[in-house]
């Protein structure tokens, strides 16, 4: 509990001071600096796990009716409203729609272990999650986390399994399924972020959703 | 899998989904050209996206609980279908309203976005949309700002579009210029105006409020978000006539009627409460119920239970400078706002137009229409006493009332003519399936039942005629009609059961639901349409002949039974075809057995009993069943007991009948006509009894019979039928008394029923002869016990000659009533044979 009270409420990228490197990051990343693209990875990963904490938490109060995908919501938190060219945005939201899933799937497994009994000391967001508001009523309903069942982290991890061998027949449909599934885009961002159109976006999902429901089988 | 393998197998799969379902099997085999392998993977690949439902449709994070909530800001650029959203314009409870341009178009025209709560049913509600938008669409109105376009956003939330008004809330407006009360009044006229106009159009706006009511800077009303409560109520069930469809979701309680409260169907009348509310916070700077501190439970009680406090009032009370209007809002203007609050709908102003003109009255000095409550108390306490019933009433008549308005109205307005005549079949079948069946079933046997019943037949009857002039070239609402006056003449007066006992407008009813159906049938003489129009025949003949009317309901029973033949060989026939025969074959077989036709009588009623009895064979648990084939027993006996006077062998049928009345009757102890049935059995078989001299088993037949009667008489006062048919019963017991010899007993029963029938209503000459008869047998009796009383030597002499005065009295006033109904085609010989009984008893006397 102590240890939770340390993490920092606002994170430093925040800083308008630190945005100037995600941006020059990306144009650096674009122009195919790779170490640019690992500090990048770093620092998106981050903040894309920091924001799916601070919503674990949001999620008992929360009152507001849209959502959002958190990959846009990082975009806005670490680039702003500075101008990048839409090829940053869409390396950007590619990337992020990758590290996404990758939070996710630690996310689940940290959560399968836990539940397994094994996996002491491993990281997850919900060790970190901090106590409810003392303003807040006390909350009768289950939390998210508690929501949370072993069935819904395996399919997700069961999915990234899959989509690791549809990579090998159709990388394109994977990377649609990426960004849809694990980086919560909507049919016309996901169109905007590869380049092509909607209608494209919408059968390539569709096989790829067949493919992936054969697949895992009835178990999910 | 090779890329080339992989392109095919996107390819097929991709086609195969735009084909028909049943069509993709013989596609894969034509397009796989005999490749089984890439067949059976397609075809796999089409199984999974079958079988897919919602699989990965939401995302990992929002499946694991951490989707981010989004802020508006989020949504400002983005895109939904031709619209983008430029920026942000105010919320609601159930909706985000966002500023958005068509992408398409040359010129930046502003449009309105309400993007409303995931979770509503998207489907439905754009389902109705796209039902309503011809409608929305010819609506063109300076003070309505318009409902444009409705979509769903990619996550399935739905959007509805509207014109863009820049301005601000009515109230807010009023309370930042500091307005004064003409002021007020005038932006709240050109408001009334446009709810007019919604109402003209046949719509009602079910969420007017301050919110939904802007001014722009130039002072002009405009009225937002008209036609969405419609959008948002609840789906009927699908394939139904939707007679429940106009009750609203009560999208703000505050502002919201206490039929809209009850979740009941709103109207007009509703807008006009609405309307009401909006003005008295206009006037007197608060809401006239609140909410606040306490719940949507308490606020709902509120509404429809206590009245408002006189604008005034509240306006002194308030500390936002609304006490300055104090003064002029006493009289005048409060009588307006509460006149429009009004709980029970009909007291409201009939229009909004009205309220307008109300309230020009009042600002060019003349008086206005609204008085002071006077008529309240009474209505309180019609309604304390009546709850259920007032309120079933009310209901009702607020409904005709907007429903006679717009027949009104129509008469301007043929583009409208579709529109209307959907609207009418509606507002018929609500007529028929909810007040003339299901208010009408449930305030039966309430208390006071009968009187409610009453207001809702007046209504009905204004109503349907004006909507009648109407029908002519539509024959879907012509039959809609005739099972409204089918319906509405078994409420008047059916021929047995609790009624309000108005026969000639009973009869009138099914004789306009006979030409209907005649025209029906002429015109398309589909199978349920001369089902229909045989039905009609029956019910009408029967009530005929229950007037003694042979020559009217003898050729009609004829030509029901004709029907009949020709529809039970129908090859479509069902049950409900044969029952319907059946009940021609009984009609008809009774009413030729009642003149005298015995023979042929009873072969027609033998036909409806064999059909009765499959049908009741085929329904063992079917109630209704059973009991036709009780009737059709019962009416075969009273072809022996009336038609020929042969009581011995009418016996054998009611009680027959009474076996197969009693079971069922004791399964259904709720259901009154099941019970009052078994009395009138009992009663004929006891009437048999005396006639064959065995006067021990009638009496005990005649008490089991009242035992049963009584209740159901004491559980409602106002039904008529229930005295006469516990004064035929004392009647008939006086006479087993009389047989006995059991003179006192006799006399008791007798001027019990004597009594009863003096209480209650004249017989009219159009009640059935039977009932005209009752009073002039229960003197006939009387006279007779009279007599024998007079003829007791044990009894002192003064009294035996105030028994021979009596008498003398009873028997005049005997002859009286059934010298007359000698000559009736039914009862003629039965009044003959009292005289006659009567005169024979008595003539020791002279």
């Amino acid at each position: 509990m102590a240890e939770r009270a340390k993490i920092p409420e606002k994170n430093p990228l925040m800083d308008p001071s630190h945005q100037q490197p995600v941006t020059q990051l990306l144009a650096q990343w674009r122009d195919g600096d790779e170490r640019a693209f690992a500090q990048l990875s770093g620092i998106m990963y981050e903040e894309l796990r920091q924001l799916a904490q601070r919503h674990l938490r949001r999620e008992r109060s929360n009152h507001t009716m849209q959502k959002t995908a958190l990959v846009n919501e990082a975009f806005v938190r670490l680039v702003g409203q500075q101008s990048v060219d839409w090829q940053s945005r869409q390396h950007f939201v590619g990337l992020a729609s990758k590290l996404m899933r990758r939070v996710l799937v630690d996310y689940a497994r940290a959560r399968l272990a836990n539940k397994r009994g094994g996996g002491a000391g491993v990281l997850s967001l919900d060790e970190m999650a901090e106590p409810a508001e003392p303003d807040e009523a006390p909350s009768t309903t289950p939390t998210a986390l508690q929501h949370l069942d072993a069935h819904t982290q395996e399919e997700v991890s069961a999915i990234d399994q899959a989509l690791q061998r549809l990579e090998q027949i159709d990388a394109r449909q994977a990377q649609i399924v990426e960004m849809r599934y694990f980086g919560g885009l909507t049919v016309e961002q996901t169109a905007e972020a590869i380049g092509i159109s909607e209608a494209t976006v919408k059968r390539e999902w569709t096989l790829a959703r067949a493919w992936l429901r054969r697949e895992l089988g009835k178990s999910f | 899998m090779t890329p080339e393998r992989w392109g095919r197998v996107k390819e097929i799969f991709s086609t195969a989904l735009e084909r028909e379902p049943t069509q993709r099997a013989p596609y894969l085999e034509v397009a796989c050209e005999g490749d089984e392998e890439l067949r059976a993977e397609v075809k796999s690949l089409l199984e999974a996206h079958d079988t897919a439902g919602a699989f990965i449709e939401e995302d990992a994070a929002q499946r694991i609980g951490l989707a981010g909530a989004q802020s508006r800001k989020d949504w400002i650029g983005r895109r939904l279908g031709p619209y983008r959203i430029v920026g942000e314009a105010g919320r609601g409870g159930m909706s985000e309203v966002f500023r958005a341009v068509r992408d398409d178009q040359q010129y930046e025209k502003q449009v309105a976005i309400k993007l409303l709560k995931p979770g509503l049913d998207t489907d439905s509600l754009l389902r109705r949309f796209k039902a309503e938008r011809q409608i929305l669409a010819q609506l063109s109105h300076p003070h309505i700002a318009h409902l444009l376009d409705g979509g769903a956003t990619e996550e399935g939330a739905p959007y509805l579009v509207m014109e863009f008004i820049e301005g601000k809330p009515i109230d807010v407006y009023c309370d930042e210029r500091q307005l004064g009360v003409d002021e007020r009044l005038d932006l709240f006229r050109a408001l009334c105006s446009a709810v007019h106009y919604v109402h003209q159009h046949l719509m009602v706006h079910g969420d007017l409020k301050c919110g939904n009511v802007l001014v722009t800077g130039q002072g002009v009303v405009k009225l937002l978000d008209f036609g969405i409560a419609k959008l948002l109520s609840p789906t009927p069930a699908s394939g139904q006539a939707e007679p429940r469809n106009t009750s609203f979701l009560a999208l703000t309680p505050e502002y919201a009627s206490p039929e809209q409260v009850r979740g009941e169907p709103i109207s007009t009348a509703s807008d006009i409460y609405s309307l009401g509310v909006l003005l008295y916070r206009l006037l007197s700077g608060a809401l006239p119920y609140e909410a606040t501190g306490s719940t949507t439970w308490a606020l709902a009680k509120q509404i429809c239970e206590h009245d408002p406090k006189p604008p005034s009032v509240t306006a002194v009370e308030a500390t936002t400078g609304y006490s300055r209007f104090a003064t002029t809002l006493r009289g005048d203007l409060d009588n307006i706002v509460l006149k429009a609050l009004k709980k029970l709908p009909e007291e409201r102003y009939p229009s909004a137009e009205q309220l307008a003109e109300d309230l020009r009255r009042y600002l060019r000095g003349f008086p206005v229409a609204a008085r002071p409550d006077t008529t309240g108390y009474r209505v309180r306490k019609f309604a304390q006493r009546h709850r259920s019933a007032a309120v079933a009433a009310g209901l009702f008549v607020a409904a005709l009332i907007a429903g006679i308005i717009t027949t009104t109205w129509q008469a301007h307005r043929a583009r409208v003519q579709t529109l209307r005549a959907e609207r009418h079949l509606n507002e018929v079948r609500e007529l028929t399936s909810v007040y003339l069946a299901d208010v009408y079933d449930a305030v039966a046997y309430l208390p006071g039942g009968t009187r409610a019943r009453k207001l809702l037949v007046e209504n009905s009857i204004k109503y349907l005629a004006a909507l009648e002039q109407e029908a002519h070239d539509l024959p879907q609402l012509q039959r809609d009609l005739a099972v409204a006056y089918d319906r509405l003449g078994d409420v008047q007066g059916d021929y047995i059961g609790a009624n309000i006992g108005d026969t000639q407008g009973a009869l009138e009813s099914h004789r306009k639901a006979l030409r209907l159906r005649r025209t029906l049938v002429q015109h398309d003489p589909t199978l349920q349409a001369r089902r229909e129009l045989l039905r009609s025949c029956v019910k009408l003949s029967e009530m005929l002949m229950g007037q003694s009317a042979v020559a009217e309901a003898l050729p009609l029973a004829r030509e029901g039974a004709q029907m009949a033949d020709t529809l039970v060989q129908d090859k479509a026939a069902t049950a409900l075809e044969r029952r319907y025969a059946a009940a021609a074959y009984m009609n008809y077989g009774w009413a030729r057995g009642l003149t005298g036709e015995v023979e042929p009588g009873m072969e027609l009623m033998e036909k409806a009993r064999q059909l009765h009895e499959r049908l009741a064979a085929e329904n063992p648990t079917d109630a209704d069943a059973q009991r036709n084939l009780v009737v059709v027993i019962g009416r075969m006996g009273d072809v022996y007991a009336e038609g020929v006077d042969q009581p011995a062998k009418a016996l054998p049928f009611y009680e027959q009948a009474l076996r197969l009345m009693q079971p069922i009757a004791a399964a259904n102890p709720d259901d009154a006509e099941l019970q009052r049935g078994t009395a009138f059995i009992l009663s004929s078989i006891a009437d048999l009894q005396n006639d064959l001299n065995r006067p021990r088993e009638g009496l005990a037949n005649y008490e089991r019979a009242l035992a049963i009667i009584k209740p159901l008489q004491e559980a409602d006062p106002d039904d008529q039928l229930a005295p006469q048919a516990t004064a035929f019963m004392l009647n008939g017991r006086g006479e087993s008394h009389l047989l006995l010899g059991e003179y006192a007993a006799a006399l008791h029963d007798l001027s019990e029923a004597e009594k009863i029938l003096r209480a209650g209503p004249a017989p009219q000459p159009t009640d059935m002869a039977e009932l005209r008869m009752l009073p002039g047998i229960t003197y006939a009796n009387l006279a007779r016990v009279g007599a024998m009383m007079a003829q007791q030597t044990s009894m002192p002499k003064h009294m035996r000659a105030n028994y021979v005065r009596e008498s003398r009295d009873w028997s005049q006033r005997a002859l009286a009533i059934l010298q007359p109904l000698t000559t009736d085609a039914l009862e003629g010989r039965h009044a003959k044979q009292v005289i006659a009984g009567m005169n024979a008893a008595t003539a020791p006397l002279h």
